[in-house]
């Protein structure tokens, strides 16, 4: 009995993918609908938006691909198990501020890697590092000053550590 | 190494991440077609204490590319909007993603995604704060 209510339950989440994805249509035929002068602008966006992510996209899931042949989820389960604590910090700290893309095109493998032991802290921790931009720190100069985004930075990362304790302090409560 | 199985398995994650990602980027293009960045000038009230929290909201709300937060924040600066508000928006406009939240919570769970947003908000506040307090002190 408890094992059919957990297979509708996964049956249920495998199909909230496409729940999803109906609802966003259905969004975008009302609002087509509703205001059909912004129909261009809307169409614009949306194209725009696909041009600039397909590129990342494809990296994210050939870097998924390598990362399964390379690190199988046995091998990564138990590095995440065993592995240094401060090292498994510095890396997941390192890897949000230099991932590039928008945030969603990340949650496949992030949701993989919590699958093979990930701890959701570090997850969290990766997410919030993403606020650094590498590469877009010389804009962020020519808008704030230098002196602004090394303290912006600095706060930042160090705040993330913070920030991932908090976490999973409230997370492991919630989960009590 | 079976690359087999990780062709089929990165196949499998293509064909359930598609429909949410197509899904978030329908999503944000009608928010950003249809809620023109320009008017967010407008949402600030010039108080040192709500507009930190104006800016964090919006950040959370407006989501795409950092760069356009730059321009933003930098015209809501020349605005005479405070740099603590400003920096609430900036932090909050990566961390927390009221858009793409359904998507993050069919990935990394109901409980991650709303636990991790409201704490990325909150402390998007609280860096604001001590950004601008160490500006001044150094």
């Amino acid at each position: 009995m408890m094992q059919n209510t957990g297979n509708t339950k996964k049956k249920k989440k495998k199909y909230y993918n496409y729940i999803f994805f109906a609802f966003s249509v259905a969004s975008y035929v009302l609002a087509i609908l509703l205001v059909p002068d912004k129909a261009h602008l809307i169409n614009k966006s949306i194209l725009n938006l696909l041009i600039k992510i397909l590129p990342v996209l494809v990296l994210i899931f050939a870097f998924m691909f390598i990362m399964d042949i390379l690190f199988p989820a046995k091998k990564l389960a138990k590095y995440f198990k065993n592995g240094r604590k401060s090292t498994l910090w510095l890396i997941t700290i390192a890897a949000g501020i230099i991932s590039t893309g928008s945030v969603y095109l990340w949650y496949p493998l992030l949701k993989e890697l919590q699958q093979n032991g990930m701890a959701p802290e570090l997850t969290a921790v990766f997410i919030f590092n993403r606020a650094i931009k590498l590469q877009l720190l010389p804009m962020m100069i020519l808008y704030f000053g230098l002196k602004y985004v090394v303290i912006l930075t600095m706060v930042m990362i160090l705040f993330s550590v913070l920030y991932g304790f908090i976490f999973k302090l409230l997370y492991n409560l919630k989960s009590n | 190494m079976d690359i087999k199985k990780s062709s089929v398995k990165a196949l499998k994650s293509i064909l359930f991440a598609a429909p949410i990602i197509t899904g978030v980027i329908i999503l944000i293009g009608l928010f950003n077609a249809l809620f023109p960045k320009r008017y967010l000038t407008m949402v600030f009230r010039h108080n040192i204490f709500t507009d930190p929290l104006i800016g964090a909201i919006l950040g959370s709300v407006f989501a795409g590319n950092p760069i356009n937060s730059y321009i933003i924040g930098g015209e809501l600066l020349k605005q005479g909007i405070s740099l603590v508000a400003v920096t609430a928006f900036l932090v909050s406009w990566i961390t927390v993603g009221f858009v793409s939240l359904p998507a993050e919570m069919i990935f990394l769970g109901k409980k991650f995604a709303v636990l991790r947003n409201i704490l990325a908000f909150i402390f998007s506040i609280i860096i604001a704060i001590v950004v601008v307090y160490l500006m001044r002190v150094l």
